[in-house]
């Protein structure tokens, strides 16, 4: 900012010619600069370069994106509805959820079958044992369904697609994990 | 970002993209291929994009994509084609004299090879300010830069115009 309002020298002059081309000087500063390049023809030139070089810059055209561009854009992204585009990343949600309830079971199973009561023989090992077995049968039984089941409902609400597999291996994980525990525990109990 | 959504957005900002990809690459084709791509990826991830700078979105990914292929032509020795010069003298001054008109137009056919000359990111300020229009704040976004940076940039990269053009200019007053 000059120290006179009236008054500018051609340091300041240059130094505020971009703010001056923009209209955001002031009036009282503004006015000084005129009054300035009024009298000196070397800083009226260079205001007047920085003018015609924002002005060829403004007169450089937008250009119109190809029609072609916009129908293989279009085309490219309709085979991929947005449906699936959810449902991919609802299956892979469901898929991790479904992962976490497996590993959560699969754990519970474990502890059951590798609890001491399991491992000790019972006074009555025969009954007890049969109890325990029948319980874990229909453990099993009921997981192997509920599997089933949520399988089912994660399959329905999805479609074709890369999806669809992504899911499946996650449930085909989570379900190896859990015939790991049990034949680990089948051999445990032979 | 539902179908209708995304079909708005190609057509409110496709030819952004465009624009700033061709001042960037200076040739069409590969102007082309980077506007498709960068429309394609706002499908694919178009949840992740805030629905109020979906423009910022798509010039930045743009011009990161501009970057790559400029360093791969780089790495290849190659030059751009320069398909985008014609285009220059597309605008006319409707007012002016015979003289100024003149004077105009070799200056814009120099402006593109002044702007050519710049870093990415001054070349990138500029083309989105003065030819494009954005504001400094969509283009601190756009950029990823802090707003006083954009300003300053800006103002660097107009006085660097001015002196590459400096000579050019002080002749065709001359004649």
């Amino acid at each position: 900012m000059p120290q006179r309002a009236d008054f500018f020298d051609c340091g300041q002059v240059l130094g505020q010619l971009e703010s001056w081309v923009d209209g955001d000087l002031d009036g009282a500063t503004e006015t000084a600069l005129q009054r300035h390049l009024e009298e000196c023809s070397e800083c009226r030139r260079e205001a007047g370069l920085a003018r015609a070089v924002r002005q060829a810059l403004r007169d450089m055209p937008e250009h119109e994106m190809p029609q072609h561009v916009v129908d293989a854009v279009l085309a490219e992204t309709r085979d991929t509805g947005e449906v699936v585009r959810d449902a991919r990343l609802l299956g892979r949600t469901g898929a991790r959820r479904l992962q976490m309830v497996l590993a959560a079971a699969a754990a519970a199973l474990l502890i059951v079958i590798l609890s001491p009561r399991w491992r000790t023989p019972s006074p009555a090992p025969d009954l007890e044992a049969q109890r325990v077995a029948a319980e874990t049968r229909l453990a099993l039984a009921y997981l192997g369904a509920s599997v089933q089941r949520a399988e089912r409902q994660v399959a329905a609400r999805l479609t074709e697609g890369g999806a669809v597999e992504t899911t499946k291996e996650s449930i085909s994980k989570s379900i190896g994990l859990v015939r790991r525990v049990v034949g680990d525990s089948a051999r445990t109990e032979n | 970002m539902t179908r209708a959504e995304f079909e708005t957005a190609v057509s409110e900002h496709g030819s952004k993209i465009f624009t700033l990809s061709v001042y960037l690459l200076r040739d069409a084709q590969e102007a082309e291929d980077v506007t498709q791509e960068t429309l394609i990826r706002l499908w694919k991830r178009g949840a992740e994009v805030d629905p109020g700078k979906v423009r910022a979105w798509l010039l930045r990914v743009a011009r990161n994509r501009c970057i790559d292929v400029i360093r791969a032509r780089t790495a290849r020795s190659e030059n751009p084609v320069d398909d985008v010069a014609i285009h220059l003298d597309m605008a006319k001054d409707e007012r002016a004299g015979p003289e100024q008109v003149a004077r105009a137009a070799e200056l814009r056919r120099s402006i593109g090879d002044a702007l050519h000359e710049l870093n990415q990111r001054s070349r990138s300020v500029v083309i989105m300010r003065e030819i494009q229009g954005l504001s400094y704040e969509e283009i601190a976004t756009a950029l990823e830069m802090p707003l006083n940076s954009v300003r300053v940039t800006l103002h660097r990269a107009r006085i660097k115009l001015r002196d590459a053009l400096r000579e050019e200019y002080d002749h065709a007053a001359a004649c």
